[in-house]
């Protein structure tokens, strides 16, 4: 187990998300069903950086620069 | 289709102040749901009028306003919740403020994210009825909803629909006529009557309660703050996810399948070929 952030973490990974960005985005994330504490798959690492994370059916894509504000510990 | 349910404004008797009294009394019923769960569809049925349905997110990005028996119908773009977040929410806020009745339309498939809104809508203290679609799409993943126990939990009615295969509409009726006030949250009741006591609606205290600059401004009172917003949201997602394991269970080796099937949808290796055979077989199709 180490910490990392998102953009580090390689396709097919397990992460417990530590850290969401303050203010809307984390609320944003909260509505959708992500929360510091929630388990998520890296499902795929789109060319640019983007990476699709999954959380049980539903496939969230997060932008490369706000990935690199969001920390995981590696599972 | 149903056109007989559209006041026919041209043959009405009513001069224009009147017709403008009549429009002005009748009860408003809002079409709320996340981006893409099929809203515009139901819209379309109880109108008996045609707007822009397609299979992506953002479709519909004004207000649809249709007359439907004695209600007025609105149809509002996709949101993940209520707030003045963006352009969309801002929009469909003040409709779903001013509304009597809501029709909330949730994905089967994707119950953990939309129900966060649905929860949000019963805590306004809005009467809501729950129209649970795509549950073809759960049937062919072997994923099984208990929609009465989903009731039960919501204190809300809910039903089995299938927008597309055009299930479910018969019972629309019943869903607007017995649209009622949820269970809410019981920690919210005090912080709620603070604000509703300076004479502002259950809905719009709610909002401002999670930090809606923009509605407290209206209302002349102090917005929550962002810490209140993260507490009653972190709340409202426990409920949330309390509730789906509560009422979803899942045969995950179908639920795989169809994971496996995106995820090549979205690989440039695999996603394209997947994507030219779609475009060869829609084309061959419509031969």
């Amino acid at each position: 187990m180490a910490n990392s952030t998102l953009d580090r973490s390689v396709k097919g990974a397990s992460v417990v998300v530590l850290t969401l960005p303050e203010g809307d985005l984390k609320s944003q994330f909260i509505r959708i069903g992500i929360t510091e504490g929630s388990h998520v798959k890296i499902s795929q690492r789109l060319p640019g950086g983007t990476i699709i994370l999954q959380k049980n059916r539903q496939e969230i894509a997060v932008g490369s620069d706000l990935a690199r504000k969001i920390k995981v510990i590696l599972q | 289709m149903k056109s007989d349910n559209i006041l026919n404004i041209n043959n009405s008797k009513l001069n224009e102040q009147e017709l403008q009294q009549a429009v002005e009394t009748k009860e408003k019923i809002v079409l709320v749901g996340n981006p893409n769960v099929g809203k515009s569809l139901f819209f379309n049925y109880l109108s008996g009028m045609y707007v822009d349905v397609s299979n992506f997110p953002g479709t519909t990005v004004s207000l649809s306003k249709c007359t439907y028996k004695n209600f007025e119908v609105y149809d509002t773009p996709g949101i993940y919740g209520v707030s003045s977040f963006n352009e969309e929410e801002q929009v469909a806020r003040d409709m779903i403020i001013e509304s009597d009745r809501i029709l909330n339309v949730v994905n089967s498939l994707h119950l953990e994210r939309d129900l966060f809104l649905t929860l949000q809508l019963i805590d306004m203290g809005k009467k809501v009825s729950v129209l649970l679609n795509f549950t073809d799409q759960v049937e062919k993943q072997n994923i099984k909803i208990d929609s009465g126990k989903l009731s039960e939990i919501l204190g809300v009615n809910v039903y089995e629909t299938s927008a597309v295969k055009e299930t479910g509409f018969e019972k629309l009726d019943e869903a607007i006529n017995e649209a009622q006030v949820g269970k809410q949250a019981l920690d919210l009741h005090f912080m709620l009557q603070q604000v509703m006591d300076k004479n502002v609606s259950q809905a719009e205290a709610m909002l401002i309660l999670e930090g809606d600059d923009f509605v407290a401004k209206r209302n002349e009172v102090e917005t929550g703050t962002p810490e209140h917003r993260e507490n009653i949201y972190i709340g409202r997602r426990n409920r949330v996810n309390e509730a789906v394991d509560t009422v979803e269970h899942e045969d995950t080796k179908k639920g795989e399948v169809f994971n496996l099937i995106g995820r090549l949808a979205l690989n440039p290796l695999s996603g394209i070929p997947i994507s030219g055979s779609n475009t060869c077989s829609t084309l061959l199709f419509h031969r």
